[in-house]
């Protein structure tokens, strides 16, 4: 078979017809054999298992079941690996894990089409024609290491460190990633979170002084949401909790312009007007204010600022914010005392991928403002503070301290965004810096666990930011768009075959371990991190012999071994001390500031204010995003069960607008905004606002490295626009106003 | 064994918790090794019904309801199909020929066709899982706890205890199948 | 999930098998009124019946997921099962239509010894009317009264295959057993009076006695399916909701021309004005019957056809039918 045959030095393309890639399956790609899969049907498209009697049913005990962690989505639930004869068999949720609680979603119960993909990436390789081309020559590791270093090394002399971008998504070996580019002493580093959370990070840092609180559904009688979507952006445990609440009759408010599922299962669905968030929340305000609804106590006790915010509201009424988000005042008001009534078991859920407007920072703010003032907390069915990730004190290897870095950083931070912190960042910016060549040119872009051809907006800047680079190199598991259009590509074993550094969740650590071997040459972040760092002469930044070395220096505080974790997977240290009573908020002031001094300091408004969103003109809609529960952003897509479920996107169109433009269901149409245009298919549905369209993200992938989902749907991050909030930095997903018309 | 201590599997779902997020699909694909394209078990839905911003959706999971009055037995000319004493309806896949009769005799099209095997297959209820104590697959990861199963015998197993505390029904009644799938809504 | 895991192999059977059945039937039907006009009639059945069925049976084997395993079926007997059930009784009459068609067969020397001249020659026996052997004469006899309700019984039996599963509504009636088991009569019929025809020879004594049972008995079958037929659509659009949307797919639906067109046009209105026109002037008793090999050629092949269509459309719409309302999956 052409497969076996690629050797060292070998050039391929990575194209092959499917029945080829079918037939030999993963063979090609490094020496596994699909057919040698026991029971693997799936894969194959047909039924491989032998004809059983009832003798012959699916197996019930295993060589081993290895307690680890999900990589599917950033929740990473703990699970159980049931290996047999060396190959993982089925992955179950494990009870232990506070985010699984047994049980795993669509997505993490397909990971072992994941780890079996026969697109998984097995061996380093290196570009063999022009970037995108589909031409790689396969290169040891040694050849691989010494190159990526030697090309840092390079840029690194002619142009400074700063040359060199990296970025990457948050992960479990994040931290040794960011330990080599600050001892590289490079300030360019993106990750995810202004295309995700910064609106809301931000917000809850100005407000309570923390980047996320915990919130307690188990009493809780009133949620509001504001376009998260549980039930489909799903967040295993959390997803969980609200169904349970809801089960429990809980009060549920979505506020999202398209039904969702979430939305269906709501006690009320509000179709709000994108970019409403705001108008809403203010007038929500103005009545607990005006009608005297809040916690006078709690307000005066452990909050600032609550003269200004009453003045700054008071102009708005619900009947005010009426036009804006298109919700009755009746129906504000009405929710307000509802809301208020509840309090303090009720909370206004802060959302998570906030990345919508430019006014979603004040969104944001206001939200949290309406928790603070009705008092909800440390109170059941309220906000708590969160242990975060620094909950429990882990050990780590000695290491001397980074080099200083004087040179500007790209994105902006903190010159441009003074209240965006370092290790968060504007990462749509970065690009937008690499295309300007301000305020330096960039000259190569290390990815790790990243995709940001498809993640950023507006993909064809993204691409020109590529082609003006000298060097690109990716570290994922698959062959995706990024990997497609870098120089070198390192196969990083996938989370079922790999340690990575230890996780706290809630009381306990969590441990991701091996289950089975890599396959073919794929290696762990940890290892590969300390390798380039040696290469680079860095060795002092990584004193660790191994992954297993790195984990025991971890957990050398907790007086517990390596193999004691191994067994279940996670260590609760015995409980401290009780943390002391009286909290104290980490804000300038100390207490929760309605009115913020640091968005004073900075000139922003300290107490937030309404901020007119961009609308679109009459022919066009507002371009919607959001995930679906079958697939995680633009990763799982190749995934050949959770392709079955979901094949490609769709374009979301309301009945009417689609009924004057002649579109029926299932029409071809293009989609088109100022960024670019796509060609898709017409879902029309009642469930969307008329002035609005929906498209699911992770489709029309450019890599044919994804042979299962290459050619499937279409992207939206080729149509989005880039826009920054000057306050947080997040890019405004929902701010791009499209065209749609038939094909 | 004495009809008292005698099993009596069954499942309760509680559509109202399904959030149609298809993890028991994909569960049951994989612990089944269910062939591509071929499910065991489904999520229907109805809607989204009513027009905006009034809207209704619905799911309703499924997969054999392991009638208590199976068609698909009766039809079986070989008597591949057969009924265990604690009821429920499985295949012995040495027996079974392949005629596709059962699949025409189910009205939930609950069967599928595995062409490998050149046999008809279906749910079996994890019977391999519910012996040696385990759930089901799909029960077991069902995220919105929409799915539960146990012994309709036993008042204390968690579907009796729903049964007896929530309104229910089963699914073409008039079938007289006598469906062991009770739906709360 | 919509289903079609039946498909033509199956089609076949159903058809086959009822030639068989009915070719059997008028076969024992003649024997019954006897003498010499109708032994040709008889005799032809006779040494059709065995085939089409066996065909069928092979046929559904192929079709079969496992067809090594199909012994499966003859190590039990399921008497819920109408396929089992089936299965032995076409067991039973394949072996009594072959023992029959033996017994029919010409005596074999007399066809070796005439040693064929000229093409129409190796059809000779079928002219040749021997005084058979008593004995022979008399198990013709038992065996056309034993088979008779056997070869009504596969007829029925196609039919109740389909008919015995709720789940389809638009198969899940009594009369679709009787509607299969006419058409697959006047399919034997047909079959007979297409090889009659082939055969010609008009001078042959008893020939107008010939036709005119022939022709007569499928136009009452005709008629009969007519009956069963208007019934059966008026049943089904005026009963439950499940029943009446199965029939919209033949009223309205993806089947309404093959049913229209094949099954009602070619296979019964068209076949019934030719046997009308050539049986005319006999009824009215003015002048002799317009018998044509020709037309009762044709006749015969259009009733063959529409009840091949007849079947294709019941087994595929079928399919198809649920009960309702169906949640989309
Ligand atoms: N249009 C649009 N754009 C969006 C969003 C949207 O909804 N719509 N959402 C935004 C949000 S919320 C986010 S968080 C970002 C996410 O943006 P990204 O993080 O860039 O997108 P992902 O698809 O999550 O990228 C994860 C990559 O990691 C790889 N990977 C998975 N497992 C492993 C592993 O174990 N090791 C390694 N090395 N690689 C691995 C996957 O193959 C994939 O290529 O996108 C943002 N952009
Ligand atoms: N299955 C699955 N689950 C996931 C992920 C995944 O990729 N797949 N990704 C994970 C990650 S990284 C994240 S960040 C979260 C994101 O989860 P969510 O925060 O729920 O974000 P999205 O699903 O991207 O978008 C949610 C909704 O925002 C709505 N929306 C758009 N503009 C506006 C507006 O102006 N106002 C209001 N009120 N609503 C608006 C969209 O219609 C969409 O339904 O999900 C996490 N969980
Ligand atoms: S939510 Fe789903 S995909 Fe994400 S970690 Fe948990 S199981 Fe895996
Ligand atoms: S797993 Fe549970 S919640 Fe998800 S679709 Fe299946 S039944 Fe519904
Ligand atoms: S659901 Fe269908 S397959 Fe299951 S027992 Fe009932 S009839 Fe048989
Ligand atoms: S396919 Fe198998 S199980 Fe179904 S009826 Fe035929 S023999 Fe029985
Ligand atoms: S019980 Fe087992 S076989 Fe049946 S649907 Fe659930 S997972 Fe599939
Ligand atoms: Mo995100």
């Amino acid at each position: 078979m052409r497969g076996q045959s690629i050797k060292v030095g070998d050039v391929f393309a990575w194209e092959m017809s499917r029945r080829e890639f079918l037939g030999m399956g993963a063979v090609a790609l490094g020496g596994l054999a699909l057919s040698s899969i026991p029971f693997a049907p799936w894969l194959l498209g047909s039924g491989k298992a032998p004809a059983r009697g009832n003798a012959h049913l699916p197996p019930v005990n295993f060589d081993r079941e290895v307690y680890t962690l999900c990589e599917q989505c950033v929740w990473r639930c703990g699970l159980r690996a049931k290996v047999l004869n060396g190959k993982v068999y089925k992955l179950d949720g494990n009870p232990y894990h506070p985010h699984s609680n047994g049980m795993l979603c669509p997505r993490g119960q397909a990971g072992v089409a994941t780890l079996y993909d026969p697109d998984r990436l097995r061996f380093p390789m290196m570009r063999a024609g022009d970037r995108g081309s589909g031409l790689w020559k396969r290169i040891s590791w040694d050849d691989a290491l010494n190159y990526t270093a030697q090309k840092m090394q390079a840029i690194k002399q002619q142009f400074g460190a700063e040359a060199l971008v990296f970025s990457s998504t948050h992960n479990l070996a994040q931290t040794q990633f960011e330990n080599l580019l600050r001892a590289f002493g490079s300030p360019n580093y993106g990750t995810q979170r202004s295309l995700c959370f910064n609106a809301m990070i931000i917000a809850n840092l100005m407000t309570f002084g923390m980047q996320e609180p915990d919130r307690d559904y188990s009493a809780a009688e009133y949620i509001i949401y504001t376009g998260r979507n549980l039930a489909e952006a799903i967040s295993n445990s959390e997803t969980q909790d609200m169904i349970a609440a809801i089960a429990r009759g809980a009060k549920v408010v979505v506020l999202d312009p398209r039904f969702t599922k979430s939305a269906s299962k709501a006690t009320e669905w509000l179709p709000i007007r994108p970019g409403g968030d705001l108008a809403f929340f203010l007038a929500m305000l103005h009545v607990l204010v005006t009608e005297e609804l809040y916690a006078k106590n709690f307000v005066a006790q452990y909050t600032v600022g609550f003269d200004d915010l009453a003045k700054a509201i008071k102009p708005y009424t619900p009947e005010w914010a009426a036009s804006k988000t298109e919700i009755p005042a009746a129906t504000t008001r009405r929710i307000a005392r509802e809301f208020a009534l509840a309090a303090p078991h009720a909370f206004v859920h802060n959302n998570w991928r906030t990345s919508n407007f430019v006014n979603s920072f004040q969104a944001e703010r206001a939200m949290a403002i309406m928790n603070a003032i009705t008092g909800n907390w440390q109170q059941p069915g309220g906000l708590f503070p969160s242990a975060g990730e620094g909950g429990i004190p882990l050990g780590a290897p000695p290491q001397p301290p980074y080099p200083r870095v004087s040179a500007l950083r790209l994105d902006g931070v903190p010159s441009k965004y003074p209240l965006v912190p370092l290790d968060i960042g504007v990462f749509q910016e970065i690009r937008e810096a690499i295309l300007a060549e301000k305020p330096y040119p960039a000259h190569g872009w290390f990815v790790y666990r990243q995709n940001p051809i498809a993640s950023l907006p507006e993909r064809r800047k993204t691409l020109q930011a590529f082609s003006k680079l000298d060097f690109v190199v990716t570290i994922d598991t698959t062959m995706n768009d990024t990997a497609w259009f870098s120089d070198v590509v390192l196969p990083e074993a996938s989370y079922l075959e790999r340690y990575d550094p230890l996780t706290v969740v809630g009381d306990a650590v969590f441990l991701r371990q091996p289950a089975v071997d890599p396959l073919g040459e794929s290696k762990s972040a940890l290892w590969m991190f300390k390798e380039l760092g040696t290469r680079l002469g860095l060795q002092d930044y990584f004193q660790y012999k191994d992954d297993e070395d790195y984990l025991r220096q971890q957990l050398q505080p907790l007086g517990v071994t390596l193999e004691e974790v191994k067994a279940k997977g996670f260590y609760r240290p015995p409980a401290p001390a009780a943390a002391a009573t009286d909290f104290k908020f980490d804000t300038p002031s100390g207490k929760i500031e309605l009115s913020s001094l640091s968005l004073a300091k900075s000139n922003f408004p300290a107490v937030p204010v309404w901020q007119e969103p961009p609308a679109p003109l009459a022919d066009q809609f507002y371009l919607l995003t959001g995930k679906v529960a079958y697939h995680t952003q633009f990763s799982t897509q190749n995934n050949k069960l959770l392709h079955e479920l979901f094949p490609k996107n769709t374009v979301w169109i309301h009945t009417t607008p689609a009924a004057t433009r002649g579109i029926k269901d299932g029409d071809a149409v293009y989609v088109e905004s100022p960024a670019g245009k796509v060609k898709t298919t017409a879902q029309v549905t009642e469930g969307i606002r008329p002035d609005c369209v929906y498209m699911t993200p992770g489709f029309g992938h450019l890599s044919k490295g994804t042979r299962t989902s290459y050619g499937e749907g279409a992207s939206d991050s080729e149509l989005h626009l880039t826009f920054s909030d000057p306050a947080s930095g997040g890019q405004a997903l929902t701010q791009t106003f499209v065209k749609v018309y038939k094909a | 064994m004495t009809a008292q201590n005698k099993k009596r599997w069954g499942m309760v779902i509680e559509t109202k918790r399904c959030i149609d997020c298809k993890a028991c699909m994909i569960a049951c694909e994989i612990e089944n090794q269910v062939p591509l394209g071929k499910h065991r078990n489904w999520v229907g839905h109805v809607g989204p019904t009513g027009t905006f911003p009034v809207l209704g959706l619905r799911f309703e999971p499924g997969n054999c309801m392991h009638c208590e009055n199976p068609p698909c037995l009766r039809v079986c000319p070989t008597g591949a199909t057969y009924q265990r004493e604690d009821g429920l309806v499985l295949i012995d896949y040495d027996k079974c020929i392949g005629c596709r009769y059962c699949m025409q005799a189910c009205p939930y099209d609950a069967r599928y066709f595995d062409p490998a095997r050149g046999v008809v297959d279906k749910c079996t209820f994890c019977v391999h899982r519910i012996d040696a104590g385990q759930p089901p697959a799909c029960v077991e990861t069902c995220v919105g706890g929409a799915r539960h199963y146990g012994d309709l015998n036993d008042p204390n197993s968690e579907v009796s205890k729903l049964l007896a505390t929530n309104e229910h029904s089963v699914l073409y009644e008039e079938a007289g199948t006598e469906p062991k799938i009770f739906y709360i809504s | 999930m919509e289903q079609t895991e039946w498909g033509i192999l199956v089609v076949n059977y159903l058809f086959l098998a009822g030639v068989s059945a009915g070719a059997f039937a008028i076969s024992s039907f003649a024997t019954y009124i006897g003498g010499p006009h109708f032994r040709r009639v008889a005799r032809i059945g006779a040494l059709i019946a065995p085939w089409p069925v066996m065909i069928g049976v092979g046929v559904l084997v192929l079709d079969l997921g496992r067809p090594l395993a199909f012994y499966n079926l003859f190590l039990t007997i399921q008497f819920t099962s109408p396929m089992s059930i089936g299965t032995w009784l076409l067991t039973g009459f394949i072996l009594l239509s072959l023992t029959y068609a033996a017994l029919w067969l010409p005596a074999p020397l007399d066809t070796l010894l005439r040693a064929p001249t000229q093409p129409r020659d190796l059809l000779h026996f079928t002219r040749w009317q021997p005084r058979a052997p008593q004995t022979i004469r008399r198990a013709r006899a038992i065996l056309a009264a034993i088979g008779f309700p056997i070869a009504l019984g596969v007829g029925i039996y196609t039919g109740i295959l389909l008919g015995a599963v709720p789940a389809r509504p638009l198969w899940n009636t009594p009369m679709l057993a009787q509607l299969f088991l006419f058409s697959a009569m006047s399919s034997g019929t047909a079959m007979v009076l297409i090889i009659t025809a082939l055969l010609g020879t008009r001078h042959e004594t008893g020939f107008e006695e010939e036709r005119r049972l022939l022709i007569s008995t499928d136009v009452v079958l005709i008629v009969l399916e007519i009956f069963m037929l208007i019934p059966f659509l008026l049943h089904h659009a005026l009963s439950t909701w499940s029943s009446a949307s199965s029939i919209e797919l033949i009223l309205g639906g993806e089947y309404t021309l093959w049913f229209w067109i094949g099954v009602i046009l070619l296979g019964i209105l068209l076949p019934l004005a030719i046997e009308g026109y050539e049986l005319f002037p006999v009824i009215l008793k003015e002048g002799a019957a317009r018998y044509s090999l020709a037309l009762s050629a044709a006749s015969g092949v259009l009733v063959l056809i529409g009840g091949f269509i007849l079947r294709f459309v019941f087994v595929y719409a079928g399919q198809v039918s649920h009960f309702l309302p169906v949640v989309a999956r």
